[in-house]
């Protein structure tokens, strides 16, 4: 299965922004496959 | 044997990182008004805020002290003031939240910047509009993650520009441009966040003098909302997420943002959605919400309450 796109979540307040890679290689079918980046 | 290990330690590339966190500190020193040997002074300006469509605002800074300082912005028909007074931040606003682009442009604006939530990782020479920058990759000390690539001008120590990098399609850009002296700092005069290929917010000073302080504006008004800001405070951490299958789609993408306050013991007492995706994903990720769970932001041993804008982006390619 071809896995592409990635989630992630941004946080931020006025002193601070933290980028966090939730899963990289995401398929758009739905499935999920958690490359190095997963969990970072 | 001193100048082997010197020789060494160069050929290792050491002594590169250890002058990238000297250059980051010296140029985040370069525009810091915050410091308290300075005087007071007071600083204006504009901004223009891309929400649906453009939004003009403006800015006002009343300079004491770190610990004494009040700031008002306005942005269409929002309005909001924060009072800073010894390790207290009271904030008075006219909605119940603050504007996503609101919490952008405050961290635009930060003259106190400073780097010290991430590390300098690499250092390397770039062409940014036509001359070459000094351009460090930092990492976040708390996540292990990417922390912003700042580029500097190696001459006049100058910050140019700051990128987070790490997702394309929503690359967050801040540059910084047209520097104005003031004291023994200089502070960009024009200000832009960029995310992905947009530009989100555009921001100019029209005023920034010396000037004395009026200490009636440290009264806060009855109803204020208090947060308990010391130094060197603790940001929240997110210890437990919202899980991949939680926020599986079947529709497309996008960016979701939430405005949340995370309570002493780690829960999420109060939340706004304040920029939509798709409906399917804006009620996934408020769906989700109940299983966040964070370390309290603590102020030495105490956790106290903080805020905090977080955005879930979901790209389908």
């Amino acid at each position: 299965m071809r896995t592409t796109g990635h989630i992630f979540v941004e946080e931020r307040t006025w002193q601070y922004l933290a980028l966090i890679v939730l899963v990289a290689g995401y398929a758009p079918s739905g499935g999920y496959n958690c490359l190095n980046l997963c969990e970072q | 044997m001193n100048r082997l290990i010197l020789v060494a330690a160069l050929v290792a590339g050491y002594c590169p990182i250890l002058s990238a966190q000297e250059a980051l500190d010296s140029a985040a020193k370069l525009s810091d008004l915050a410091t308290d040997n300075e005087e007071p002074f007071e600083l204006d300006g504009d901004f223009t805020a891309q929400i649906n469509t453009p939004l003009e605002g403006h800015f006002v800074y009343r300079w004491k002290s770190k610990t004494e300082w009040w700031r008002k912005i306005t942005m269409g028909g929002f309005e909001q003031i924060e009072i800073f007074r010894g390790d207290t931040r009271y904030i008075v606003r006219n909605v119940s939240f603050e504007p996503e682009r609101v919490t952008e442009l405050k961290g635009l604006l930060w003259f106190g910047r400073s780097y010290d939530h991430y590390y300098s990782w690499n250092q390397k020479k770039r062409k940014l509009n036509g001359f070459e920058a000094s351009c460090i990759q930092t990492k976040d000390r708390k996540t292990g993650g990417e922390g912003p690539e700042v580029c500097t001008d190696p001459k006049s120590n100058q910050i140019l520009l700051e990128t987070w990098k790490g997702v394309p399609e929503d690359q967050t850009r801040r540059e910084f441009a047209d520097y104005i002296p003031f004291g023994s700092h200089q502070v960009p005069s024009k200000i832009k966040l960029r995310r992905g290929a947009s530009v989100v917010l555009s921001a100019q000073i029209t005023n920034l003098r010396a000037a004395p302080f009026d200490d009636a504006l440290l009264t806060p008004p009855p109803g204020a909302i208090a947060r308990h800001e010391c130094q060197g405070i603790k940001q929240p951490v997110m210890i437990h997420r919202p899980s991949p299958g939680e926020l599986a789609l079947q529709g497309s993408g996008g960016i979701t943002s939430i405005s949340i306050t995370i309570g002493v013991d780690g829960s999420i007492t109060e939340a706004h959605l304040v920029g939509r995706s798709t409906k399917e994903m804006d009620e996934k990720v408020l769906k989700s919400l109940h299983a966040w769970k964070y370390q309290p932001a603590m102020c030495g041993n105490e956790p106290v309450v903080a805020d905090l804008m977080v955005s879930i982006g979901i790209y389908k390619q």
